[in-house]
Parts: structure tokens; sequence; C-alpha cells
């Protein structure tokens, strides 16, 4: 989505030119630039060991693991992509968005508590870790690594491309140079202060895109006439657009509910970030602050793309040739140049953290999560950690320069592999002590296998799945089908699966 | 709850009418069905959930006598050289790793 949103934003209108074109616009993104470089000098100077690398040292208060799983899981596409959504197909994309209410909660109920106490039994760094500590199982660690380095990469690529672009947006540059700009950008930080760089320039940017947000919805109700003109507005000329499921096929709404909800579970850069908080005790207040730093980022998904669609059937603005100009067309044409200039260093920004937040636990699945799984040492992780960086900043940014086939086809893997291969074996496996070892493999198996092959077949127009249901739903479903069958068939050997102070924190 | 909140927004939203477009009703700026699914599906599981979780935290979530098992657990295991500490990741030192599989 964030692919086709940056495409289109650098072909069709020439929003990009218009952004760059303005001197307060490149001056706040020149600034958030250099706000990124001194927090990641600053974190640089802290980053002594493996464990500050990948995990911050373990020290993380509320509030800033708060707003770096807010910031990781949002990227840019609440920012573009949402609201261009909703400009497209109407309220049924929402159903994206409103998940929201569900995995929140659920997350913070079935994995935060579980993951942060074995993170004070047992040495865990990575979420491989504690797959292959829940099943003690080395194939079960290695199967959840390779699924994180295959949607890490994906994700990575498509994430440098729309940077490239919005960088380009921002600077006018040109694309490869904004694209190595901004690959530059990350890599220094994330290379020098790990994660502990990644989750401050999350706070950072975090904060200020909720505030922008806010005063953005502001000029939405005032740019509209407020919510019920628009509505009426909307509704005489479109009458489905506000209609529950907009203009998308109820199963698609519904296939969005499933995968976004409980695909939340399974994201590996947001829950990885429970083990980094300092007191376990503060998750009593994780979820309400992270759904209000949710409700406020959402504003703009859902002002935006209401906004840009009344404004379009009342004649206020013409209809847009690509859906994903809606944010851009908006800020430019209804808010004052400094929020619009905001908003695109924001995005930009939010693309960074999330980059930095995949290729730290890319990093950590070819250092820490494959070595363990084939029997191999593990040593000397900070450096080879700071290695792998380099090589998957390096190689993610190659193939979203030099590869449109490779990056398109990997870009439609991400959050749907994620839930798929580890929804059932981590978050079902955490909280039910019938889960077995051959259980949660064959669980991954069938996630990673079948996302690949849907995914593939719909990419190479083979085969798509009837009735608009989604490949990342159907993957999710037969995993989870999948584990429950084989755990029942394979029940006797539970227990053997099971470390007794594993099995203690699954009782609490 | 949260499922009751669910199963009853979505059910309202199936039955509830499209919008008249000549004279559409709203509730709080949205048409019927809209306006369920925001306020209903969307923000009330939203803000309740988080509320919820936070008034029984400290009684179903995790008690003080949990943490403190646990952290005993982790002395215990620290004392007989099991895996607390962790050991120092920058370090060349093998981790042992999860058992066979």
């Amino acid at each position: 989505m964030l692919l086709t949103s940056g495409v289109r934003l650098q072909e069709a209108s020439g929003l990009a030119e218009a952004a760059s074109s303005q001197p307060i616009i490149v001056a706040v993104g020149g600034a958030y630039f250099v706000v990124v470089g001194i927090i990641g000098l600053w974190a640089a100077r802290r980053t002594r060991t493996a464990e500050d690398f990948f995990l911050a040292g373990r020290a993380v208060g509320l509030v800033a693991m708060t707003l770096a799983a807010m910031s990781a899981t949002f990227s840019g596409f609440a920012f573009i992509g949402g609201p261009g959504l909703f400009y497209q197909v109407g309220l049924g994309s929402f159903f994206l968005f409103l998940s929201a209410a569900v995995s929140i909660a659920m997350t913070t109920w079935v994995l935060a508590k579980r993951m942060r106490l074995l993170a004070e039994i047992r040495p865990v760094v990575t979420i491989p870790d504690a797959v292959g500590a829940r099943y003690r199982s080395r194939l079960a660690h290695g199967l959840a690594a390779v699924s994180i380095l295959v949607g890490v990469l994906g994700y990575m690529a498509t994430n440098f491309l729309a940077l490239g672009i919005v960088v380009d947006a921002i600077f006018g540059i040109g694309f490869e140079w904004s694209l190595w700009l901004g690959m530059g950008t990350v890599l220094a930080y994330a290379t020098a202060g790990g994660i502990l760089a990644g989750i401050y320039t999350d706070v950072f940017q975090g904060l200020l895109m909720m505030v922008a947000s806010l005063f953005v919805f502001a000029f939405v109700l005032d740019s509209g006439g407020g919510l019920g003109a628009m509505s009426t507005a909307i509704v005489a000329a479109d009458p489905a657009f506000l209609s529950p499921w907009g203009h998308l096929p109820p199963q698609t709404a519904f296939s969005f509910f499933l995968v976004f909800g409980l695909g939340l579970l399974g994201q590996p850069h947001v829950i990885h970030k429970f083990y980094m908080l300092r007191d376990p005790r503060r998750l009593k207040w994780f979820p309400i602050l992270v759904t209000l730093a949710f409700f406020l980022a959402g504003l703009l998904w859902f002002g935006v793309g209401l906004a840009v669609k009344a404004l379009t059937v009342e004649g206020a603005m013409a209809p847009l040739e690509n859906p994903d100009d809606a944010t851009p067309a908006f800020l430019l044409g209804f808010t004052p140049v400094t929020l619009a200039a905001v908003v695109f260093a924001g995005v930009a920004a939010a693309i960074m953290s999330t980059v930095n937040s995949f290729v730290n636990v890319g990093a950590a699945a070819l250092v820490r999560d494959l070595p363990t799984a084939l029997g191999l040492p593990v040593k000397n992780e900070l450096f080879r950690g700071r290695v792998a960086t380099v090589f998957l900043c390096v190689l993610a940014a190659g193939i979203a320069q030099f590869s449109g086939f490779l990056v398109a086809f990997l870009a439609i893997f991400g959050l749907g592999l994620f839930a798929s291969t580890l929804v059932p074996a981590l978050a079902v496996g955490l909280n039910w002590e019938g889960a077995t070892r051959a259980g949660a493999v064959a669980s991954m198996a069938t996630g990673l296998g079948l996302t690949l092959l849907l995914e593939g077949a719909a990419f190479f127009e083979l085969y798509t799945l009837p009735q608009g249901v989604t490949a990342s739903g159907a993957a999710l479903v037969a995993s989870l089908l999948a584990f429950f069958v084989v755990c029942r068939l394979s029940r006797s050997s539970a227990p053997e699966t099971l470390d007794p102070d594993i099995r203690e924190i699954m009782r609490m | 709850m949260l499922a009751v909140v669910l199963l009853g927004g979505f059910a309202a939203m199936l039955l509830l009418p499209l919008p008249d477009p000549d004279e559409p009703v709203l509730w709080l700026g949205l048409p019927p069905g809209a306006a369920v699914l925001v306020y209903g599906v969307g923000l009330l599981p939203f803000f309740l959930a988080p509320i919820s979780y936070a008034l029984t935290f400290d009684e179903w979530t995790l008690r003080e006598e949990d943490l403190e098992r646990v952290r005993q657990m982790a002395a215990e295991r620290d004392r007989v050289g099991e895996g607390r500490p962790p050991p120092p990741l920058g370090a060349a030192k093998a981790d042992p790793g999860p058992g066979s599989g």
C-alpha cells in the first residue's frame, strides 16, 4: 500500500514538486534529520553491549515503550495509505483501524505479561528465542527466525522505496539520492545506537505526529463545515461510501479485521518491545496510553479521508487521480504550510522508525536466532549485529532501487506472514499448556508456505481467493487450524514440551 | 464484555438501512450504520478494554506475589547457573540455547 502510495505520489500529480518547492517544508524536513542524528549520537554513546543494541538495556520506561510500539505499528501507512484507502473505498477501510480496539487489548492480555516475565527468568532477546524456549525446539526457533527474515526484508524494501519518494517530496533531490539519503540516515543511527536510538526517535516523532494529527483534524472539521455537513454531502453523492462496509465486500472488510486484529499478536518488531520494559508492573497503564496514542494518530486517517471525499463531491477539490494523494493534497491545500511540513517530515520519520525496528529484529535473527537454531555458537553479538544491520539495510535498499518486481512481490507479505507464522505458536502457545512442539512447527510451516503460495499465485495472477477473502486471512486461519489439529494429535507430548519455569509463568 | 459489544455492534450494523441520500438521518454526525461502526464497534471497546485492564491488573493480571515468585525463580536459576543473569550478549561466549528438537 505504501509502495503504491509512493509511486503514485511521484508519478501522478506533481504534489511532490509542490511540497519540495516550499522552503518551510525543506527546513522542517532538514531539522527532523538533524534531531534524528542527534538522538542517534546520544544512543550510540550508550550502546555498549548487545543487550543495549537489541533490547535497549531492558530499561525502557512505559511512555517511551508505548510511543515506540505505536510508531513501529503505524509506519507511514497511517498517514498516507490509510487516508487514501478511506477516500477510495469509504468506511470499509476503517476496519483496518478498528481492529486496533481488539488487538491492543488482546496483545496486552495475551502476550505482554508473559513475555515480560519470560525475560525475567530466561535470557530471551528475540521473538524466536521465546518460541524456542516455549517448545524447547531449535526447529521451531529456526522457523520463526526464517519467517521474520523473509517478512523483514519485504517490509524494509517497501519502506525504503516509500522513504525515497517521501524524502524526494521534501527535498526535491531526485528519487535515487533520496532513497540512499533516507537509507543512510536510518543505517547510521540503527548501526550506532541500535534499538535504543530507534526507541527515542520513535518517542520524538510519535509525540510530534500525535499533536500534528490533532491539528490536522481541527482543519478537517473547519474545511468541511463539521462532521455532519461532510456526511450529508457525501451521502447525497455516494450513499454507500458511509455504509459500514463502504465500497468493500463485507468479506474483505472482515478479512481486514481478522488479519489486523489478530495480526498484531505476531508482529515481532512491536511485541519484542515488551522485553524492554524496565518494570513489569507498569504494563498496567500500557493499554490506556497506547489507545490514546492510536486514537490521536487515527484522527488524521479518518479525518483526511472523510474531508477529501467531501471536498471532492462538493467540487472544492478536484477528484484525485490516485487515492494516496489524499493527505498531501489536503495538507497543501487546506492547512498552514508549517503544519504540512511537520506531517511530511513526520511521515519520513515514521517510515525510518519502522525500518529501524525491522532491521533490529532482522539483524537479531541473523546473528542470534539462526546460529542458535543450527546449533552454532552465538558470539560477538554486538559487532555482528552492527554488520548484519548494514547488510540488511544495503540489501533492502538495493532491492528497492533495482528490482521493482522483487520489491512488489515482497511487499505483499508483510503483516500477513508474521501473523500466520507467529500468532498460533507464540500467542496461543504461551497461553495453552496443550500446545506441542509438532503443532508449533506445523503451524509455522503452514503459515510460511501458504502465505508464499497464495500471495505468489495472486501476484502472478494465477489464482485469487473467491469472495474478496485475502490470502493473509486464509493463511492465518489455515495455520491456526494446523496448530490445533496437530497439537491434538500429538497431545501426549505436550508435558515434555514445556519447562517447569515457563509453565509457572503461563499459570500466572 | 468486549465480545458482546463487538457482536452487538456488528448485528446492529447489518440491520440498519443505508442512509437516505435526500434526507439523511445522522447520529453524532454520521449515518446510523457508520455511527455504530465508529462509536460502537470502534471507540467503545477502544477505551473500555484498556480501562478494564487497568482496573483489574493488580488482582487478575500481575499480583505482587506472582512477580515476587518469578524473581525468586530467577534468583534460584542464578544461584545454580541455569541461565540468569543472561550471558553478556556482547561477550564471546556461547549461548546454551534451547534444547534439541
